[in-house]
């Protein structure tokens, strides 16, 4: 009886221990689809803000959120203009980064990892900020824009 | 399909109380029925010809050949896949007894092919992009294995065997995880993998 009493104490240990390891604890595999990577404004002094983004090589507008905008990035290519506008004004960003397509896990498969971000020209915004967010894009990056013009 | 079964499990066990010795010099042309089939695999085919020799005091020499192209539609959470080669394969059989139509024998083989996983990502806004990665890859095996001889006719046996291939060259490095080999199956633990172990054999006794 006290075999069975310790044997029942030990699974029950095992089963709370061994918990975190099969609960959602492992990060999510990012989809095969394309990167996206969010873009803040944040205006001094000026009334500017934009309605729609787009860019030179899609027909396709970009979602945008108060003004808080998710660009997606070309699987296909290295470089991309993008294009904001609010009907009177035009302003232009471009990004050049690389792709690097790997063998990530078994449990992913294939995945995309976005590398070297940079702001590159053409752009006409004069402040331009690269920054992490932490996972919430997946691209991992997001773009801080001050405009102050 | 389970009445069918059934009733080939009861035929194939009315004929196992025959004993079938093989002959010194006796000859036989063989093909593995259910490598054939697409089981383990979504489209392709494997083709694997044998020849089988008797010696003498139950030996017998057994070789085979094999052509292999399939693929999966499916693995590694996104990759379409598929692995081309061939295989050889060496080997001597011993029936266990007078009175048992057993066999066990020994094998070493050579596996030879090509690896490919393919991705597509999709582009909503700039377009779809498919990511490819090949490998070649070599690998030596030996192969202990169990039969059990079923005479359907004077000339014509059945033979289904279980197979326990086993690498004997590490693979080479590279991103793509290897998953299987022509001639071997899975190489990584799979739900599939004892039943990829398995093989029926079709022999006809040509001389």
């Amino acid at each position: 009886m006290k075999t069975v009493r310790k044997l029942k104490l030990l699974i029950g240990i095992s089963f709370f221990v061994s918990m975190p390891f099969f609960s959602n604890c492992l990060e999510p595999c990012p989809e095969p689809i394309e990167p996206v990577l969010g873009v803040r404004f944040t205006n001094v002094n000026s009334p500017v803000l934009y309605q729609t983004a787009t860019a030179k090589e899609t027909k396709n507008v970009f979602n945008n959120s108060n003004g808080f905008f998710s660009l997606a990035l070309s699987l296909n290519q290295d470089q991309l203009t993008y294009f904001f506008s609010n009907g009177i004004r035009t302003d232009t960003l471009t990004l050049s980064y690389k792709r690097d397509f790997k063998f990530e896990s078994e449990r992913c498969g294939f995945v995309l990892n976005i590398l070297d971000l940079k702001i590159t020209n053409p752009t006409s915004f004069k402040r331009v900020k690269i920054e992490n967010d932490n996972g919430i894009f997946s691209t991992s990056y997001f773009i801080n824009v001050t405009i102050d013009d | 399909m389970i009445r069918l079964a059934i009733v080939i499990a009861l035929l194939l066990s009315s004929l196992a109380n025959c004993f079938s010795q093989f002959k010194p010099r006796d000859f036989f042309l063989g093909i593995d029925l259910l490598r054939s089939l697409p089981i383990y695999f979504d489209q392709g085919f494997t083709f694997e010809p044998s020849l089988v020799y008797g010696i003498k005091n139950g030996f017998t020499l057994d070789a085979a050949f094999g052509i292999s192209d399939i693929s999966k539609n499916e693995i590694f959470e996104n990759i379409k896949y598929n692995c081309a080669g061939n295989y050889i394969r060496l080997g001597v059989r011993k029936e266990l007894g007078n009175q048992t139509n057993f066999d066990v024998g020994l094998a070493v083989g050579y596996s030879n092919y090509k690896e490919t996983g393919k991705t597509t990502f999709v582009g909503k806004y700039f377009g779809d992009y498919t990511y490819e990665e090949s490998t070649n890859d070599k690998i030596f095996f030996i192969e202990p294995s169990i039969d059990y001889k079923f005479q359907l006719l004077p000339k014509l046996f059945l033979i289904p065997q279980l197979r326990l291939p086993i690498p004997l060259n590490a693979f080479e490095k590279k991103s793509f995880k290897s998953y299987s080999a022509p001639g071997i199956g899975y190489l990584i633990p799979s739900p599939e993998l004892f039943f990829q172990r398995i093989a029926v054999r079709l022999l006809y006794k040509i001389n």
